[in-house]
């Protein structure tokens, strides 16, 4: 899902930079009062892990294929989207200059998209829906949605922009989109129940 | 099972994901790309704003060569690992 150069137009580009760096400074707050530095390795191993899972693309029906987000992993991990914001853009930032993965103009879409929309729709949607359903299809579901309404996200930002028709933009990328988020849930689920099974109390929700 | 277990466990993890993948991982389009040949094919051939020193995860000349992949990733995990820790750092050091 990362946008490359050209697919945004650059007074967008500007507006989403703008935004994403608020949410940035929002996490950097969140981040100083709520974490202290015992927890950093646990960030630092999640982001090697996502930088390493989201090179491992699966395939997915109709020719497509599609990676681990991870913003809803951390989001749920860490019970915050604001500790998955902060992940997201380091990886992303040396995914679009190491890697040319995701564009340097569109980096401030690809932040808004992967980690605040993703971590945002995986804890809310985590939080939301574990009273009713159970803590793993509430992760399923979350982290399911993270990955499909992101997408939904960066089809209005090209609409907006002129790259993709709205109509289409949303019925592709959505439809990819819906697919590829199995995985990111799947994964996503796998990786938390390891987490849990070994060290559960690295997990925020039981330390609340 | 101590934190340091749990986190060089992960760090294993990512490490054999990095050793596998470009052996094993899928070649067809992402999302985007798959929705752009669909929609606006023309998007796909923009320029590039930046000259990236690893372009899609391996060096210009040496595409069909798996193991650069490997290295090139490698590379990557350990600046997330290193980045990720030093910006944490940073921003938790006032708490200390």
């Amino acid at each position: 899902m990362h946008i490359p150069d050209g697919f945004i137009s650059i007074p967008l580009c500007i507006i989403l930079y703008v935004i994403a760096i608020i949410f940035l400074y929002l996490s950097a707050k969140w981040s100083r009062e709520n974490l202290d530095e015992k927890y950093i390795p646990l960030l630092a191993v999640l982001a090697a892990g996502i930088f390493a899972i989201m090179s491992f693309n699966l395939p997915v029906p109709f020719g497509s294929s599609g990676h681990l987000l991870g913003a809803a992993l951390v989001a749920i991990v860490f019970c915050s989207p604001y500790a998955a914001i902060v992940v997201l853009a380091v990886v992303l930032l040396i995914q679009a200059l190491f890697f040319g993965d995701g564009g340097i103009t569109a980096l401030g879409a690809n932040i808004i998209n992967m980690g605040v929309v993703g971590g945002f729709v995986g804890y809310y949607g985590f939080k939301g829906l574990k009273d009713t359903i159970g803590k793993y299809p509430s992760i399923f579901i979350a982290s399911w949605a993270a990955c499909f309404i992101a997408a939904l996200v960066a089809a209005v930002e090209m609409a907006l922009s002129g790259t993709f028709p709205i109509d289409l933009g949303l019925f592709y990328m959505g439809g990819y989109h819906a697919m590829i988020g199995i995985i990111e849930a799947i994964i996503t689920v796998i990786i938390i129940k390891g987490i849990e099974s070994v060290r559960p109390d690295l997990l925020a929700w039981n330390r609340e | 099972m101590e934190n340091k277990t749990v986190y060089v466990g992960i760090f294993i993890v990512a490490l054999i994901v990095c050793i596998l993948s470009p052996f094993l991982a899928s070649g067809d389009p992402d999302g985007l790309e798959a929705s752009a040949e669909h929609i606006n094919p023309k998007a796909l051939e923009a320029p590039q704003a930046l000259n990236v020193s690893m372009p899609d995860y391996t060096l210009e000349g040496m595409e069909d060569n798996p193991l650069v992949g490997v290295a090139c990733l490698i590379i990557g995990l350990i600046i997330s690992l290193v980045a990720c820790y030093g910006v944490f750092y940073l921003i938790t050091k006032r708490n200390n």
